[in-house]
């Protein structure tokens, strides 16, 4: 059984800045798997390494599409997608560095994110969209295209 | 040479050019030294650049030069950034690049 799972109450208001979300709750779900998983650090690079790759460019897109849609707000918004990049840039080098990365650790920053960031932060974006319609909201779907992900 | 790739290029096609034409070609010529015009704007999070590609990917192409650099020209190899504009990308694939480089 999955940890957590997407709902429509999470919605952005954008098909493809949800599917983003959906996958990094895909993401938090593996991670929650390995938590006191046996053989849970081999794997760790791998999740690591795909999550990297998810935040890089979801944190792109929605800030052009923050931008496209006028949401005053953006810079701030930003800035919290930057300290949350150098987190997981952090976690990359130690990784890399053959530093121990608790599972229980990451999972804990990406469930910190998903209710600190995505429910909170992400929904002011979405209701600022929905008071003020954009009639082509939609940002490049890069990443779904790049992945082959189409839900 | 130039290789061009389509816009929307991912992992695949661009390893594919290098494995399958570059690197066979760049061997064959037996550099005296390599210079890398290090761009990252291909990285998929890029703005202005449409490919798809993912740090692993930098990763992966930087070490393949450097294992020609170190098979034909004693590591003689200078890497200048170019291309690059987001912030964060650019960042990860350069921390990647060096770190090769350094032989990490």
């Amino acid at each position: 059984m999955q940890f957590y799972t997407w709902t429509k109450d999470l919605s952005v208001g954008s098909d493809v800045l949800d599917s983003h979300h959906k996958m990094l709750i895909d993401c938090m779900n593996q991670i929650h798997d390995l938590i006191d998983h046996p053989g849970w650090e081999e794997q760790i690079p791998a999740v690591m390494a795909q999550m990297e790759e998810f935040v890089l460019v979801h944190l792109s897109e929605e800030e052009q599409f923050m931008k496209k849609i006028g949401y005053p707000d953006w810079r701030a918004h930003k800035a919290q997608h930057d300290k949350l990049y150098d987190v997981v840039f952090d976690l990359k080098s130690d990784i890399q560095n053959h530093r121990k990365v608790d599972a229980r650790h990451l999972f804990e920053i990406v469930y910190d994110w998903l209710r600190s960031h995505i429910i909170a932060e992400d929904k002011k974006y979405a209701a600022y969209l929905a008071a003020h319609p954009n009639p082509d909201p939609h940002p490049t779907d890069v990443w779904v295209r790049a992945n082959g992900r189409s839900d | 040479m130039n290789v061009p790739l389509p816009a929307g290029s991912g992992s695949d096609a661009f390893r594919a050019a290098y494995s399958d034409i570059i690197l066979p070609r760049l061997r064959e010529f037996s550099p005296d030294f390599l210079i890398i015009s290090a761009g990252f704007d291909g990285h998929a999070a890029d703005p202005i650049a449409h490919m798809r590609l993912q740090v692993a990917d930098f990763d992966w192409v930087t070490a393949q030069l450097a294992a020609v650099a170190r098979e034909f020209c004693g590591f003689r190899l200078v890497s200048v950034l170019e291309g690059g504009y987001d912030t964060r990308a650019l960042a990860a694939c350069v921390a990647g690049h060096v770190r090769i480089l350094m032989g990490g």
